[in-house]
């Protein structure tokens, strides 16, 4: 399979700012620091993908990084003070990610509010609801408890390779899949490039839009574990603070359209790896690390109007096609 | 009765096309003018002139009996000329004060609004036209008779002194059209001068002093509505000449019902709030219905309701003999609705292929739930050669094709697994004479499969190119149903 124009970009810009970091650095390819990048490209991209799909419909989720917070203090409160076992705690908490992004998604579709009032919202009330539980207190496991396993599972690595980056790849084949492959994905694309048109070919909008943030739900249950397992602990105020922002700049920066109908599975995962790498690059080069927004954001707005400049060729060509198509029938 | 504008030998060309060829055309002063005409016959390029939106034409027009010309709407509005559009420009979410004095709002100084001086100045306004409104309310919680209301009322607020009304009362109920021309009469007795465009005979000839009737680009008469009846009126709309007595539409179309065959739509009642009243139709397997009604007749409501776009309010609807509850058109389409709305954007994704533009109504049967672009190209393969789609590229961006080739593409969704009831919205406007002609053939084809078919047209020529039998609706009701008889254009018009 060939890869689409805007990956194979993604790709090459992935591969030269690599190659400009190793030539400022060579520690950058050393084993280490990739195996760390990995871990934490697996970390962010997992959501990021989650994000995407949101977006791909024409709305946006800004409520993962609250998620995690919430979903993050349950799992170690049941976890390390209510002595429920790992399995039914983790459980818990997918359930309660897919239950937070149904409602969003029931907001948005049924009683039709914004997403981004809608998520913007939970944003608000899970990040509140986390700090109000723990007394704003940070929480960790404590000693003795039998979440190793999942430690294990979530922090873990085999063959040198961190579980959340495997993960990743798990995640990015299936809904690759999802997305690209099956009658859903299609329609997640239709009702983000021309919600009436396919509202009139008898799809079912709503229930589209809904899985969306079904999905991101459900995604950002599953980072949550990871990331509780990164840290160890999670302080109710901080923990996840602006993660949805990176996942929104991995997602546009890998080719989805925040007007929705654009993206692809790939794309993300190569822009979350994008801004590991720039990330990286701060580090490396001793830039001061308050410049990290800075840079970030200066990169992904070059990126996102360089693609805008070669979107508006490919729409000229497209009307200077339709106008040639017009004399032919008359 | 003097002249308040006068115009002489008005031409304007459109790319070579004339829309209005040497018209002449006055108005008196404290006259209800009335235009009438088929779509394209040149009223609304006059108006369009005379309003300052178009400033390039050849002829002269004087007001006052002074020359002048307009370079822009701005200009013909400080001289005096007021324009109320068949889509009312008030902003809903404002009060009536405030739209009344929409763009010339009362300030203190510093530039503050002087609300309670505003208020005040409306309220008298509205009492001095007999408008029985608070001037606190809220726009768009007035009824549209009353919205419309205000609006003249906020043109003449402006200074006008000449009104141009387009189609004002094809939206209203009989008791605000009522109320409507006791305005319009306050208005002339006045001194005021009204242009009063619309399809409706019936409302022209009461309301209006004179009509005058364009045909082609010309005003091929005027009169004193006094002198004349309904009948005159769509003779010279139509014409008796012999060109167009060639054409076909005006000879008789002899119709005929298949009043044996299978009933598959049947509608008992259906009520929307606004847009159509109590409506019972039946539909019979291999039949072409054909619904024909002005603009805002209610008619392309009463089509969504039949795909679950707008559901309607009362009501039944059965298929096959079935009740069905069209909720929404996910509900529709698997009852064995189908529908094609008159704007081609509702329906297609411009920048998608053809292949999937042709296969996304249909995946959920095609593909279950994975995708087979293989089978998706091939089916829709199948359309274009079957339906003539130029060019003949499934992998093609849709929005790269004309006109005519996208709508058969819309087609094309429903055709793959045909449905019991497909319901057509404006078929063929916009096309050129090839593509139409293309395009009944294939609802034949359809029809010759049993499909139950319903054709929706504001265009008289559309429905009587398809339908087996037809229904006119006028103002959110059915008036009348023709069934094996003969009928033409001009009794369409007579009825509508």
């Amino acid at each position: 399979m060939m890869l689409p124009k805007k990956e194979l970009g993604l790709l090459v810009l992935l591969v030269v700012i690599s190659a400009i970091t190793e030539a400022l650095n060579p520690l950058f390819l050393s084993g280490v620091n990739l195996l760390d990048m990995a871990n934490l490209i697996g970390l962010f991209g997992i959501f990021s993908i989650g994000e995407g799909l949101t977006i791909i419909t024409g709305g946006i989720d800004l409520s993962v990084g609250s998620m995690f917070s919430l979903l993050g203090v349950i799992f170690i409160d049941l976890v390390a003070n209510w002595g429920v076992g790992w399995p039914l705690a983790l459980v818990a908490v997918l359930a309660g990610g897919l239950l937070l992004g149904a409602i969003q998604g029931i907001l948005i579709t049924r009683a039709r509010m914004q997403p981004f009032i809608v998520t913007l919202c939970g944003l608000l009330i899970y990040r509140g609801a986390a700090r109000y539980y723990t007394d704003d207190s940070t929480m960790g496991f404590g000693y003795g408890n039998d979440a190793d396993t999942l430690s294990w599972l979530a922090a873990g690595r085999s063959f040198g390779i961190p579980h959340s980056f495997i993960f990743l790849i798990v995640v990015s084949l299936i809904l690759g899949v999802v997305l690209h492959r099956s009658v859903f994905g299609r329609y997640l694309f239709a009702v983000g490039k021309n919600e009436e048109a396919a509202r009139y070919s008898g799809i079912s909008t709503k229930l589209v839009i809904t899985g969306a943030y079904v999905l991101s739900g459900l995604l950002a249950g599953i980072s949550t574990i990871f990331l509780v397992f990164y840290t160890n602990s999670v302080s109710p105020s901080t923990f996840g603070n602006f993660y949805e922002l990176y996942a929104i700049a991995a997602a546009v920066l890998g080719g989805c359209s925040l007007r929705g109908g654009e993206g692809s599975i790939l794309g993300i995962v190569l822009g979350t790896a994008l801004l590991q790498v720039l990330q990286n690059l701060v580090n490396i080069l001793g830039i001061p690390s308050s410049l990290n927004f800075a840079v970030m954001g200066t990169v992904i707005l070059l990126g996102v109007f360089a693609d805008q400049q070669l979107q508006k060729r490919r729409a000229v060509a497209i009307s200077v096609a339709a106008q040639r198509a017009r004399p032919a029938v008359t | 009765m003097s002249a308040l504008l006068e115009l002489s030998g008005i031409t304007k060309t459109f790319g070579g096309v004339a829309a209005l060829r040497a018209v002449d055309f006055s108005l008196a002063a404290g006259e209800i003018h009335g235009l009438v005409g088929e779509n394209g016959a040149g009223k609304s390029t006059l108006m369009k002139i005379i309003a300052g939106v178009h400033a390039e034409y050849q002829g002269e027009m004087r007001l006052d009996g002074h020359s002048v010309t307009f370079a822009s709407p701005r200009d013909a509005r400080a001289r005096g000329i007021g324009m109320v559009h068949q889509e009312l420009s008030v902003v809903p979410d404002l009060s009536v004060a405030e739209n009344v004095h929409l763009g010339a709002q009362p300030v203190h100084r510093f530039g503050m609004i002087d609300w309670r001086g505003m208020r005040r100045s409306a309220a008298a306004h509205l009492a001095n036209l007999g408008i029985d409104v608070d001037p606190r309310t809220r726009m768009g919680s007035l009824p549209l008779g009353l919205q419309q209301l205000v609006e003249v009322a906020r043109v003449l607020f402006s200074g006008a002194r000449l009104i141009i009304l387009d189609e004002p009362t094809s939206a209203l109920a009989p008791p605000e059209v009522e109320r409507l021309f006791g305005l319009l009469r306050r208005l002339r007795d006045a001194g005021k001068s009204i242009v009063f465009i619309s399809h409706f005979l019936d409302d022209v000839l009461a309301i209006c002093d004179r009509v005058t009737v364009f045909r082609n680009g010309q005003a091929v008469a005027t009169e004193a509505c006094a002198q004349v009846d309904k009948r005159w009126v769509i003779d010279r709309m139509i014409g008796t000449g012999h060109e167009e007595l060639e054409e076909s539409y005006l000879a008789a179309i002899q119709l005929h019902s298949q009043s044996d065959a299978k009933l598959v739509l049947q509608v008992q009642g259906l009520t929307r709030a606004g847009a159509y009243r109590d409506v019972s139709l039946c539909v019979r397997s291999g039949e072409v219905l054909g619904i024909y009604g002005f603009l805002g007749s209610g008619q392309l409501e009463l089509a969504r309701a039949l795909f679950g776009v707008l559901p309607a309010d009362l009501g039944q609807i059965m298929v096959d003999g079935r009740v069905v509850r069209l909720s929404s058109t996910t509900r529709a389409r698997r009852a064995g609705m189908a529908f094609l709305p008159e704007s081609r954007r509702l329906m297609l994704f411009g920048t998608e292929p053809v292949f999937k533009n042709a296969t996304i109504a249909i995946l959920d049967r095609v593909d279950r739930l994975w995708l087979r672009p293989s089978i998706e190209r091939g089916i829709a393969g199948g359309h274009v050669r079957q339906l003539r789609i130029r060019p003949p590229d499934v992998g093609r961006a849709l929005g790269t094709l004309s006109g005519g080739n996208q709508q058969k593409v819309a087609l094309a969704k429903w055709l793959t697994h045909l449905p019991r009831v497909l319901v057509l919205s404006e078929p063929t406007r916009g096309m050129d004479v090839g593509a139409k002609d293309d395009v009944v053939k294939i609802v034949r084809g359809l029809r010759e499969q049993g499909i139950a078919i319903v054709v929706v047209s504001t265009e008289p020529e559309t429905v009587l190119s398809l339908a087996d039998r037809i229904l006119v609706m006028k103002k959110g009701s059915v008036v009348r149903e023709f069934a094996d008889e003969p009928v033409s254009k001009d009794r369409l018009l007579e009825v509508a």
